[in-house]
Parts: structure tokens; C-alpha cells; sequence
């Protein structure tokens, strides 16, 4: 038996995957109680990626101004540095130092206006001071869409063979032992995106991006444990913590109770376990298939 | 008589006048009294001779003294001391992100607190300074090279090493050797080159610079599919590397490529990205390279500390360097010339298709990142990451904190594929020590810390020391992983432990949350 299920998981590894991927443990600051992985009194955010940019560094966007400087951008520019600003004749723009050191034209308003004739570039001297701004707060979005990977869209998920996913759920996944389309399973892909969908069918817990940024989050089944004291006794409960020293539960009375493992003995049975097991055994067709059949399950 | 006299003033006045400074031949072999560079010694070992806190005592280990950062401004998850403090003349040094410390390492006093101005740049976490003579230097978030003086921290100048506007920032302690100062940098989120550089520790001018993406023409740059995929490859230098004297040869480890999860625009191995690099100290010239991970695209970057030692290896004495990589495998080489001698798994992976004959693992293109998702393990937060690891050379065991978790790799970019490009989605986090068999790659124990985040020291007193994601910090058995001590503090560990002796008493230091927390015997107390 391991302590994994509630090892401050909650906060701790979404800074894993932050920036550089360097691994961090951002939720050591504020070591909050991590059962259930929910983080009530966090305050809300409507955009989980632009506050993961914003703590990350990363730039405000005045995106009126950027969608101003798109119009712009697409007829006059589009055609050699491609409506995107990826490039295509022309350079691309949005990993350009050049523009990456502009603020509102002082860098690119020159090359704007005057051209570079000798690169193939005409000059845009029509273009106001204003609409240069744009342009710049245009491609300074485009900078932000690339760098900031917790606004990028997951799409395109269902591609699996919804039959084979049915068979797999009751064969070989030993999905069906547990879970049932008609019961707990019924309407479940209207519940959830299909990212959404995916990740828990895999491993039942919410998203760590969600539980930083305290939205509401369907907390995990609970896990059950029953301890066994030296004196025979046996106390049952719902877990509320498990490490190396000490395991603490809400016994069927809802009275909190923790006891030091050195004297009991303890017996969890955690809902997620035959997830666990199933990770190491699917091929991705298997898992492609198995989502596809739950999105039938409207 | 006369003439002995003579010669001890002559011997000592020099020393008594610099006693506080830390001179550029004392980090060839520091003092116990002492933890003067990130690692503890250029071998990266994090192990310590001390042996005054051992196995049969450590039961009755307690706290010696504690100290709460206060004042360090910066919000959110950078305010955690993952920083490894360095210990000289009995001050300690450490950093939070825009922040260094002075405190006195006998009772946690502040010495001095210096703050660098608020800034762009990103503040995940700030690992630790370096120290020359009488001078400290730290990288900023926004990439700085600031000099302190290590008697007030009062700033003696500041010197950009990358530039902050394209998404570059700066989290290494830097490593000092002779008269270099190695510059490591981060951020991979635009698609920028990785580079080393050396500074000179007076002026911060460059001394010399490394590209990890090798020019036209140099080995390696086949590697590339053309100069626009190699101009805009990655491979970061964000942490501090290790240097051995005989050979002059810095080792570096380099992390992953760009764009990070589509490897469509850079078809190759792509080097020196997600390698094991040795490089002259006085030249920064590229002595040989060993790649972990040929085209990475799971954002497995290698810079885990190469840890060097001598030791056997089937039968014969060799210059060893092991690493146990973020893609899930443990590498020994021979560092003097960078010849292949063991790659092993340290956990179950799935993305291979075996090993090739070089030793390295060759990536299944079927578990690339791919629109509908790919499950893969590690998840991209790695098998192991920038948590220290520790090598305990009488045992012949490398210890790491490990991770068998899983993600699913989703390619996300419409278009051209740029910066991430993708994203992977975890699913599980688990976190044990594994002490490994250096000549095997067999794992000989694991014990369980419910989750990755801190790194770990070794001692001659056969102790490993730890800490959990339950607010706890352990000392086990180094031979067997069994816990012998615990205690609990406020926050979870979030750096790498360190121990020294002063006036014959042995601390054991570890940063959690804002504070630190010093441990000794109760009976030296």
C-alpha cells in the first residue's frame, strides 16, 4: 500500500508542467489539506491560461487592439508574412526579435513606413501612428497564443471505433465491474468535454490546472479505509490523508480520527486503483476506441 | 626560531586578511565546515563526509535553530526557498525568486537581504547562488548576472545573459571555476537557442559562449533539418552543472528541443538537445556530447545533474559520469571521453522501441504527441526532474526521486508548429526515492514520499535525507531506504538538503515554504 493518493498532489505537480518544464512544488508555500484535491477558498479565474501566463510573466493583452490590428494586418501584410504572422515570403513575426522588442510601433513602425526595398518589402506610409500600434499589439497576441501552452485548444479527440470501445469496456478493460452506461455512466458525455472525458476515464481527478485556480471541481470518489488498532478494534471511514506515519479518516459518524501507523494496521480501498492498473495496459487504439464510446453515452 | 616565527606571519597574514573570502582553489576540495557551491563540490554528489549525525543516532536529531524569509514581494509559487543554500565562513546564502539572503549559519540571524526590482520575467523558482572571493553572484528572473558583495549584499553591477523580451528567463545558480562564472538559461516557450556562457567574474563580460545548437558545418548540425529549425531548436542550460579538474571539462546537461511537442519542422536527432555535454572550461569548445533522448518530443529536456565519480566498472578503474534522466533511463558514461557503459530504466516506460547500439533509447514515432492524444510514460513532468539527486560512493548507490507517472501528449498547433505546439495532460503524480546500482542500473530499494519535489543528500553516517509531500523531513538508511527519523515543518521541502560542522556541531539544512530549518543532535546543542 502507498501513501501516493494524497501526497499534496493537489497543486504540487501542476507547477510540473510550468514553464521550462521546470518540475515544481508551488502548493509547498501553502501546505493546504490536499484530500480531494480542492482548494475552496482559492479565488476564481475565468481563464486559466491567462493567469498561468500572468504569473508566468507573460505579457497583458489589449485584445480589441490586437483584433483592430488584425483587420489591419491580414490586407496589408498577410500575403508575404501570412495571415497568422507565421510567415511565408516574408519573415516570420511572431518569434521575431524585432517585434517581440517593439512597444505600440517604436520598433517596427520604422521598417513599416519605410520598407525594406532591399529585402523585397514595400513601404506602408499610409499607415497612422495608431494603426502601426495595432498592428504591434496584433502581433505581440500572436507571441502570447504561441508561448502561452495553457490556452492552447485540445480538439479532434474522438477518433476511435465506438463497437470496439463498447467490447473493450465490457472485455478485456474490465470497465463494466464497476461502471455501468445505464447507471452511474448514464448521459456522462454530456457532462464533460471530451479532453475532459478522456482524462478521467483514464484516472479519475480533476484537472490540477482547475484545482489551482480553485474552480469547482467534481472531487473524486471517496476512498475507503478501514483501520485495524492493536486492540482489535476496527474503525471505518472515509480517508481524509494517508502518508508514512499517520492515516486520518471521517468515521461513519463524520467524527474526524487519525491514527499514527506504527500501532494499526490499515486496508484502503481506493476507487481509482483499477485505473491505475489499466495505464500501463492500454494501447492508444484501446483508449481511442474506449473514448468513443463514451461519447455515445449522450 | 626567529626564522619560524617569520614564517608562520608570513604564511598566515595573507589568510587572516582574507579569512572571510572564499578563494577559487578551495572549492577543489571544500572544507566540511563549509557547502560553498550549489552541489557542495564540483562532483555533484550532494554526499558529506560528516558523520557526526549517523544511523545509530539520528533518532534523537532536533531542531537547532529556524529562519522565516520576510519582505520577498514576489506572489505566487516562486516564493518557495528551492534554492540550495551555499554555506562559507559560517554564512549561509540563498535565494528566492528576486531575492538573496545572508543569514548566520550557527542561529539562522539575517545578515543581509538583498531584493532585485519587480520584472518580467518568469518567477517559477530561483535554485541558489555562486560565490568567488568576496563576491556573490545570482541570476534574475528577467536574466541578470548580478554581483553582490558578500559582506553587505550590496549590488557591484548587473549583466543581461539573455533577453527577457524573448521569453528567455534565468532560475540557475551559477558555477564558479577559477576565474569563470558558467551562465546557464531557461525558457522554452518561442522557440529560442539554448547557450552557456562564461563570465568574468570581475567585469561580467563574456569569457566565452557555447551555442547548444552547433553551427553550419560543426558535428552535430546534420543533425537539422535546415538553419531555421536549428536557429529556433531549444535546449535550455538551466541547471548547474558539474567540472572535473584533472580533465578541465565542465558536464552539462541540456534540455529539450523546439518547437517542444511537434517534431514535424526538425526532423533529426537534433543536437545537443536532451544531451550530457563536456566542454573545456577555458574554452567553452565542445569536447564530446552523449544525446539521452534523439528527438525529443515529450519535453524530456536531460539537464539532471551528471554526477561524477571513480569506480569500478566491469573490472576495470574508470572517470564515471551517471545521470538518471528525465525520459525514464540511468546513464553511465565514461567522462573523460564520453563512451557509452549502461543505459537502464529506472522506471516502466512506454515510448521506446528498444535501445540502439549506443546505448540510446529509440523513440517509438508511434508515441508522439498526436492530435487525438497518445498515453505515455513518464508524463512530461518527467521520471525525474531538477530535484538533486545523491551519490554515496562507498555504497556504490545513485539515489533519485522518481516518478512512474503517465500523461496523454496532445499536438495541438494549427499551422505552422511553434513554441509548445502541444500540451500533454497529467494524470498521475507519485514520487519515491530509488537507489540505484551504479554498475547494474538495478534498482536496490524504494521508499515512497507520496510525490516529487525535493532533492537529496547523502552522508558518511549512512544516511540518506529526504522530504515528503506530506510535510515531513526524513532521514533513512542509506543501505536500505528504512526511515530512522522524522519530524514535521511547516511546508514541504522544496530544495535540496545540506549539512557542515561548525565549532563540532554537524546541521543538517533544509528550505521549505518561506523558511529554513537547521537540525543537529540534541546532545551537541
Amino acid at each position: 500500500m502507498s501513501n501516493r493518493y494524497f501526497g499534496a498532489v493537489a497543486v504540487l505537480l501542476l507547477f510540473a508542467s510550468l514553464s521550462s518544464g521546470q518540475a515544481d512544488q508551488a502548493a509547498n508555500a501553502n501546505k493546504q489539506k490536499p484530500a480531494n484535491g480542492q482548494q475552496k477558498d482559492a479565488p476564481q479565474k475565468e481563464n486559466a491560461g491567462d493567469a498561468l501566463a500572468a504569473m508566468m510573466g507573460g505579457a497583458h493583452i489589449d485584445k480589441e487592439a490586437a483584433e483592430r490590428g488584425r483587420k489591419i494586418f491580414v490586407p496589408a501584410c498577410g500575403f508575404c508574412h501570412g495571415n497568422d504572422a507565421h510567415g511565408k515570403s516574408g519573415p516570420d513575426l511572431v518569434r521575431s526579435a524585432l517585434v517581440l522588442h517593439d512597444n505600440k510601433g517604436d520598433v517596427i513602425g520604422l521598417v513599416i513606413r519605410n520598407g525594406r526595398l532591399e529585402r523585397g518589402m514595400p513601404a506602408f506610409s499610409a499607415l497612422s501612428a495608431e494603426q502601426i500600434a495595432d498592428i504591434s499589439t496584433f502581433l505581440h497576441s500572436r507571441a502570447a497564443d504561441v508561448s502561452n501552452r495553457f490556452a492552447y485548444k485540445i480538439g479532434d479527440l474522438i477518433t476511435g471505433d465506438a463497437q470496439k470501445g463498447a467490447a473493450f469496456f465490457h472485455g478485456d478493460g474490465q470497465c463494466g465491474s464497476c461502471h455501468s452506461a445505464t447507471g452511474d455512466l448514464a448521459h456522462v458525455a454530456t457532462k464533460y468535454e471530451p479532453v475532459e472525458l478522456q482524462r478521467r476515464m483514464l484516472y479519475p481527478a480533476p484537472n490540477l490546472i482547475d484545482v489551482f485556480l480553485g474552480r469547482a471541481v467534481k472531487p473524486p470518489a471517496p476512498t475507503k479505509v478501514a483501520v485495524q488498532l492493536a486492540s482489535g478494534e476496527r474503525v471505518s471511514g472515509t480517508l481524509d490523508h494517508l502518508d508514512e506515519f499517520s492515516v486520518a479518516m471521517r468515521d461513519s459518524a463524520g467524527w474526524y480520527r487519525s491514527f499514527s501507523r506504527e500501532s494499526v494496521t490499515v486496508d484502503v480501498q481506493d476507487p481509482r486503483a483499477a485505473h491505475e492498473g489499466l495505464l500501463a495496459k492500454y494501447t492508444d487504439q484501446e483508449m481511442h476506441d474506449a473514448l468513443a464510446y463514451l461519447e455515445t453515452l449522450k | 626560531m626567529r626564522v619560524w616565527t617569520l614564517a608562520l606571519v608570513l604564511l598566515t597574514a595573507p589568510v587572516v586578511l582574507r579569512a572571510q573570502e572564499l578563494p577559487p582553489e578551495t572549492l577543489l576540495k571544500p572544507g566540511t565546515d563549509s557547502w560553498p557551491t550549489y552541489n557542495g563540490d564540483y562532483s555533484g554528489q550532494r554526499h558529506s563526509p560528516l558523520h557526526q549525525i549517523n544511523a545509530s543516532n539520528v533518532a534523537s536529531l532536533s531542531s537547532a535553530w529556524m529562519y522565516r524569509a520576510s519582505n520577498y514581494g514576489a506572489a505566487g509559487f516562486g516564493s518557495v526557498i528551492k534554492s540550495t543554500p551555499i554555506e562559507v565562513n559560517g554564512v549561509l546564502y540563498f535565494t528566492m525568486p528576486d531575492n538573496v539572503w545572508a543569514v548566520d549559519a550557527r542561529n539562522g540571524r539575517e545578515v543581509w537581504h538583498y531584493k532585485y526590482p519587480p520584472n518580467e520575467g518568469g518567477h517559477i523558482g530561483q535554485r541558489g547562488v555562486a560565490m568567488l572571493g568576496s563576491w556573490i553572484y545570482t541570476e534574475t528572473p528577467d536574466c541578470n548576472l548580478v554581483s553582490l558583495n558578500a559582506k553587505n549584499g550590496q549590488e557591484r553591477w548587473r549583466k543581461p545573459i539573455a533577453d527577457v523580451k524573448l521569453e528567455y528567463f534565468c532560475t540557475m545558480a551559477p558555477l564558479v571555476v577559477g576565474n569563470h562564472i558558467i551562465t546557464g538559461v531557461g525558457g522554452d516557450s518561442l522557440d529560442n537557442p539554448g547557450y552557456l556562457e562564461s563570465r568574468d567574474p570581475e567585469t561580467g563580460e563574456v569569457q566565452w559562449h557555447w551555442n547548444t545548437e552547433p553551427n553550419p558545418g560543426e558535428p552535430g548540425s546534420e543533425s537539422w533539418p535546415d538553419a531555421e529549425a536549428r536557429n529556433h531548436g531549444g535546449g535550455m542550460t538551466w541547471m548547474t552543472g558539474t567540472y572535473d579538474p584533472d580533465l578541465r571539462l565542465i558536464y552539462w546537461g541540456i534540455g529539450n528541443p523546439n518547437p517542444v511537442h511537434a517534431g514535424v519542422g526538425r526532423k533529426g536527432d537534433n543536437l545537443w538537445t536532451c544531451s550530457i555535454v563536456a566542454l573545456n572550461v577555458d574554452t567553452g569548445k565542445l569536447v564530446w556530447g552523449y544525446q539521452v533522448s534523439p528527438h525529443d518530443t515529450h519535453d524530456w529536456d536531460a539537464t539532471q545533474t551528471p554526477i561524477l565519480f571513480d569506480g569500478e566498472f566491469q573490472g576495470k578503474r574508470r572517470k564515471l559520469l551517471a545521470q538518471a534522466s528525465r525520459n525514464g533511463f540511468f546513464f553511465v558514461l565514461d567522462r573523460s571521453n564520453g563512451e557509452h557503459l549502461l543505459t537502464a530504466p529506472f522506471i516502466h516506460t512506454n515510448w521506446t522501441l528498444g535501445i540502439n547500439a549506443k546505448g540510446q533509447p529509440i523513440p517509438n514515432p508511434n508515441k508522439e504527441p498526436a492530435r487525438d492524444g497518445t498515453l505515455v510514460s513518464p508524463s512530461s513532468n518527467g521520471a525525474s526532474n531538477w530535484f538533486a539527486p545523491s551519490f554515496n560512493p562507498s555504497a556504490g548507490l545513485f539515489y533519485v526521486v522518481a516518478s512512474e507517472s503517465y500523461s496523454v501528449f496532445y499536438l495541438t498547433a494549427e499551422g505552422k508548429a511553434e513554441g509548445f505546439a502541444g500540451r500533454d495532460d497529467f494524470l498521475n503524480y507519485p514520487g519515491t526515492i530509488k537507489a540505484i546500482d551504479y554498475k547494474t542500473g538495478e534498482t536496490r530499494w524504494t521508499h515512497d514520499l507520496g510525490g516529487m519535489g525535493s532533492g537529496l543528500l547523502t552522508t558518511a553516517g549512512n544516511l540518506l535525507f529526504a522530504g515528503d509531500t506530506s510535510g515531513h523531513i526524513l532521514a533513512t538508511d542509506s543501505m536500505t531506504g528504512k526511515t530512522l527519523w522524522h519530524t514535521t515543518v511547516s511546508a514541504n521541502q522544496a530544495n535540496g538538503a545540506i549539512t557542515y560542522e561548525l565549532d563540532g556541531k554537524q546541521y543538517v539544512v533544509v528550505g521549505a515554504g518561506d523558511s529554513l530549518f537547521a537540525f543537529a543532535l540534541a546532545a551537541t546543542q
